[in-house]
């Protein structure tokens, strides 16, 4: 018993650092956020002798307040669109990491290059991005001048029925070489004598792929597509960064609006209430991949 | 042994903690000096010898304050605020423009300057200036430094379209130049930043009525300034991006020569010199076009004082040090702004300059216009809320989905509710 304490205690005690850090950082946030999102909270008010004014509690009010806005549901439909974007970086990802994991000339370069994006800060990203989709910016002088695709510029960014999916583009330009390094790893744990076997037996490269390599990399694929689907719906610094959320709301999606409402309209109670629904959301869609996943194939979690 | 190490472990994360908290302990005890924190709003590192001079001035004067200088960029000044003032941990004096000022002042947050402010000093800022930042009867805010805004061109594109080397002097021939650009170089004429409530108010069209509690902006004279957007738009005679990338994406173009004109404020030359010297070699300046009004839009910075900053008196008093007419009069030296002090305002170098001809034919004109420029900020509550309503209409609009009229019914209808509700 007493060897089992001073065990755990050691444990715990490496534990502690990192504790501190999520409980301060994380957890405390996050039941803070809770319980703000039944008041009214602005946090700029002072009262007259300098101090912050407390929040005013209203009961439900805030959630009332969020299934009629339109605002919501706009940022909701965008939120959700954008995970449109995960099975095309997944596969695309996962296709590059097939084709560069073997040794050829130039693979190594390859992934340092494929690598570079996701290495490089989002303002940047973002900048660089919104030049070339300007209407008379780089993409649309090859599509339109160069190779005669299209008769007139598109609005990458200021039609309002293409601007989520311009900023998707960026989201997976700059995405795909992170899943490939973690496909990459995933592939490289693979056993050559399943391979091997495989061959012997007279399977194709098809075959391989989706009979021998699919199955085996299936917890690789499942932390990806989670990652990957909460990445897409907790999008921020592309929206801040390139179109603010406009044209029109059309690239609203739910962080940037719960940001509007805290640090725009000074509402923080209300972002508070949005980001306690929008942590729902997010629980469901985790709990729908956790279900996928784990039917069939190997059960590591 | 395994307790042994299991001990010193322990001991280990222990002295660890008591060093870090010794430190923090020691960083706050070793002065008894009043700590006074300020923020400027995107000064460094530029403005650096400037800036340390003040400070050294200031602390020689006063040797029992310690000042400690904050810079941010505009856009994150207000979210640092709001987390220091709800952390109580306030800075004392903040440098904020009037839009800003206001919103912080409707919510109590600041001290009123007409209260902590002697009538005699009051009297040495221009009016306009110090009314601008008016919530309820009283001022919240010390003018700083001012810029009126400019027409800026690049001579080379207009002799390439053929026009003659003059900046526009109204705003039909600035429609007239553009085409003229346009047609003849490819090139957009200017890309403006829309702010459709400096237009109205320019040009003497009501905004609110009496009550501020009603949008009058949904009247027909209204609506033809949103018209006129719309219009320059469909004819393609501004880009497409105009409202998406906004003033940074008319500096980009007119960087990159681009662009026929910049409007802007007469400090972005010195950046203009720095990232695009041959474009600086092609530009001339020219007044901006007033509205029917008879005035143009002022920017002004102010510094204000939080509520809950811990040396309300002290902090006012620096203040007023920062933004004093000889302070003001050095950094004007610096960079093409203007005083918000009249005594400053009167120096001789405002009329003779500094020997940099395109920089002083820009503060020569600044100068002059300031005399009938505004700050045109709005003064109501929740007016970064209102102001985005109006955006989302305007976006409606200038990418053709909708009327301009319907767009701003709507958009009037919802500020209603919302100015209603105060």
């Amino acid at each position: 018993m007493k060897k089992i304490f001073k065990n755990t205690l050691a444990a715990y005690l490496f534990l502690l650092p990192a504790l501190v850090l999520l409980v301060v950082f994380t957890l405390y946030p996050m039941i803070r956020g809770i319980t703000l999102s039944f008041y009214h909270f602005n946090m700029i008010q002072t009262t007259d002798a300098g101090l912050p004014a407390p929040p005013v509690f209203i009961g439900l009010d805030n959630y009332k307040g969020i299934f009629g806005d339109p605002l919501f549901f706009m940022a909701l439909r965008n939120s959700l669109l954008y995970l449109l974007i995960v099975p095309v970086i997944q596969i695309g990802a996962l296709v590059i990491a097939v084709l560069l994991n073997r040794k050829a000339p130039g693979v190594y370069f390859m992934r340092t290059a494929m690598y570079l994006p996701v290495i490089t800060s989002i303002v940047i990203v973002g900048i660089a991005w919104k030049w070339l989709f300007v209407s008379d910016g780089l993409l649309n002088f090859f599509l339109v001048d160069k190779l005669h695709l299209l008769s007139e510029p598109v609005g990458w960014l200021t039609d309002r029925r293409i601007a989520l999916f311009s900023v998707m583009l960026v989201t997976l330009w700059q995405g795909l070489g992170y899943y490939m390094v973690l496909y990459l790893s995933g592939l490289q744990a693979i056993s050559p004598e399943h391979l091997d076997a495989a061959k012997i037996d007279g399977a194709n490269h098809f075959d391989i792929f989706t009979k021998i390599m699919i199955p085996l990399i299936r917890p690789t694929i499942m932390l990806c597509v989670i990652i990957s689907c909460l990445g897409a719906l907790k999008v921020f610094g592309e929206i801040y960064v390139m179109t603010g959320g406009g044209p029109e709301n059309s690239t609203l999606t739910m962080v940037y609006y719960i940001f509007v409402k805290g640090f725009n309209d000074f509402q923080m109670g209300y972002a508070s209430a949005l980001g306690v629904v929008f942590a729902f959301i997010l629980g469901i869609v985790s709990y729908i991949n956790f279900k996928f996943f784990r039917e069939g194939g190997l059960q590591y979690y | 042994m395994f307790a042994g190490r299991v001990k010193n472990f322990c001991l280990l994360i222990l002295a660890s903690l008591l060093i870090i908290i010794a430190g923090g302990c020691a960083s706050r005890a070793n002065t008894d000096k009043i700590r006074l924190e300020f923020w400027t709003i995107s000064l460094k590192p530029t403005y650096n010898d400037y800036m340390n001079g003040l400070i050294g001035r200031y602390e020689k004067l006063h040797p029992d304050v310690e000042l400690e200088w904050i810079d941010l960029p505009i856009n994150v000044v207000m979210q640092k605020l709001m987390a220091s003032i709800a952390g109580g941990a306030s800075p004392d004096v903040v440098n904020l423009n009037t839009d800003y000022a206001l919103i912080l002042a409707q919510n109590n947050a600041l001290v009123s300057m007409d209260k902590m402010v002697p009538a005699d000093i009051r009297a040495g800022y221009f009016e306009n200036l110090w009314e601008a930042s008016r919530w309820k009867g009283e001022s919240y805010a010390v003018p700083w430094y001012v810029s009126t805004q400019l027409i800026m061109y690049n001579k080379k594109i207009f002799k390439e379209a053929g026009l003659p080397e003059a900046a526009p002097a109204t705003w039909d021939e600035v429609v007239a130049v553009s085409k003229a650009v346009r047609k003849k170089t490819g090139f957009y004429g200017f890309m403006p930043a829309v702010k459709l409530i400096n237009d109205w108010r320019m040009n003497g069209v009501p905004v609110l009525d009496e009550s501020k509690k009603h949008a009058l902006f949904d009247r027909p004279e209204a609506v033809a300034y949103l018209e006129w957007y719309v219009n320059l738009r469909k004819q393609d005679l501004i880009p497409a991006e105009t409202l998406v990338l906004g003033y940074q994406g008319a500096l980009d173009r007119y960087q990159a020569g681009s662009l026929g004109m910049l409007i802007t404020g007469p400090q972005f030359l010195l950046r203009i010199a720095k990232n695009a010297p041959d474009v600086y070699a092609a530009t001339a300046v020219g007044p901006y076009p007033p509205g029917r009004a008879g005035i143009v839009p002022v920017a002004t910075m102010n510094f204000v004082v939080p509520r809950a900053s811990k040396n309300r008196g002290k902090a006012v008093d620096l203040a007023l040090f920062l933004t004093g007419d000889e302070n003001q009069l050095e950094f004007c030296k610096l960079v093409p702004l203007l005083p918000s002090r009249k005594k400053a305002a009167s120096d001789e170098f405002f009329e003779k300059g500094k020997g940099s001809p395109l920089e002083d034919d820009a503060i020569r004109i600044s100068v002059k216009q300031l005399s009938y420029g505004r700050d045109l900020s709005l003064g109501v509550k929740d007016s970064n809320n209102l102001v985005r309503i109006l955006n989302q209409a305007v976006e409606s609009a200038f990418y053709g989905r909708q009327e301009p009229a319907a767009v701003l019914r709507e958009a009037a209808k919802q500020w209603d509710e919302i100015l209603g509700g105060n």
